[in-house]
């Protein structure tokens, strides 16, 4: 356990869960809980907004959906930190040792695009758990998180944005509230 | 049908892939290097309907029957009570202490999610 504090962070330990704490480090579960509880102990940081500057919006923590057309929403301030274009196993793998890393230095908004093609293989459960890993990396650096995906599929985020075109204007549609909003 | 028999049987149920996709399930070949005893011992899982076999293109594969899967996960957790070295009651008090705090463990939709078996094997960090 010692080694595991002293190769990650704190707040990069409060990402796993028990459970993937005891398959990949092979921790006992009592030992992973107690891990878990000292982490979990640490000073929530302050949380870093993302303002959509297309759209005048602003977004906190959390994990949101962009869909569509959504290259006429990336337009952000503050610039987020680019997830690589990995796929299956190579991008879990980057969502759960990699990226806290890089936020553990330069704690930034963070951007998935593509998200729907980063799985060739037990997609739906390859997104399903992505998902679940990027909602704690929001959590544990108080960052928002964005995934793009082309088409539209229910995802457990927070605010969904469905960018679609209606003659010559852009439209965003934004659930669950459900307004739509003109981009500028 | 003895009970030897068939625990020697389903020893390797536990190595047959979740999935029923083509590309996805478990090769005949991947399982067994000799042939005698794989045929004995997919007799013996189809007798139980545990396994059905498929030709896909000449390859042999085993999928699992929804009676197979319900084996093999309580196979995993025989296992896995087997293989603790704790006391049934230390794990459980941690548990319910540490109950209120939300996503220290998996949600129950992700706990048998494939990839996390990926990652433990082949893409864990050294």
């Amino acid at each position: 356990m010692l080694k595991l504090v002293s190769k990650y962070s704190l707040r990069h330990l409060r990402v796993f869960t028990v459970n993937e704490l005891v398959k990949f480090f092979k921790l006992k579960p009592s030992e992973a809980y107690r891990l878990l509880i000292e982490v979990r102990k640490i000073e929530p940081l302050e949380p870093i907004s993302l303002n959509l500057l297309r759209l005048d919006y602003r977004v906190s923590v959390g994990v949101y959906g962009f869909y569509g057309e959504y290259e006429q929403l990336l337009d952000f301030d503050p610039d987020p930190l680019l997830a690589p274009s990995l796929v299956n196993e190579e991008f879990l793998n980057y969502l759960l040792f990699d990226l806290p890393q890089v936020l553990d230095y330069d704690r930034r908004p963070v951007l998935v695009l593509n998200f729907d093609e980063r799985f060739s293989k037990w997609i739906l459960e390859g997104l399903n758990y992505s998902l679940s890993i990027l909602k704690r990396i929001s959590v544990a650096y108080s960052v928002p998180v964005v995934v793009c995906c082309r088409k539209y599929i229910k995802l457990d985020t927070r605010a969904d944005f469905i960018v679609y075109k209606r003659g010559e204007k852009t439209l965003v549609q934004v659930l669950p509230e459900n307004s739509v909003l003109e981009l500028k | 049908m003895n009970d030897y028999k068939v625990l020697r049987a389903l020893i390797y149920i536990i190595k047959v892939s979740d999935s029923s996709r083509v590309g996805e399930c478990t090769r005949v070949r991947e399982l067994f290097t000799n042939t005698k005893r794989a045929q004995e011992v997919l007799s013996t899982l189809c007798k139980l309907g545990l396994v059905k076999v498929v030709y896909v293109s000449r390859t042999k594969y085993i999928v699992l029957t929804e009676k197979g899967r319900k084996v093999k996960s309580l196979l995993r957790e025989a296992v896995s009570l087997a293989v603790s070295t704790e006391t049934r009651g230390e794990y459980s008090s941690l548990r319910e202490e540490y109950s209120s705090l939300k996503d220290i463990e998996l949600p129950e939709y992700l706990k048998d999610n494939p990839w996390i078996s990926v990652l433990a094997t082949r893409g864990k960090k050294p």
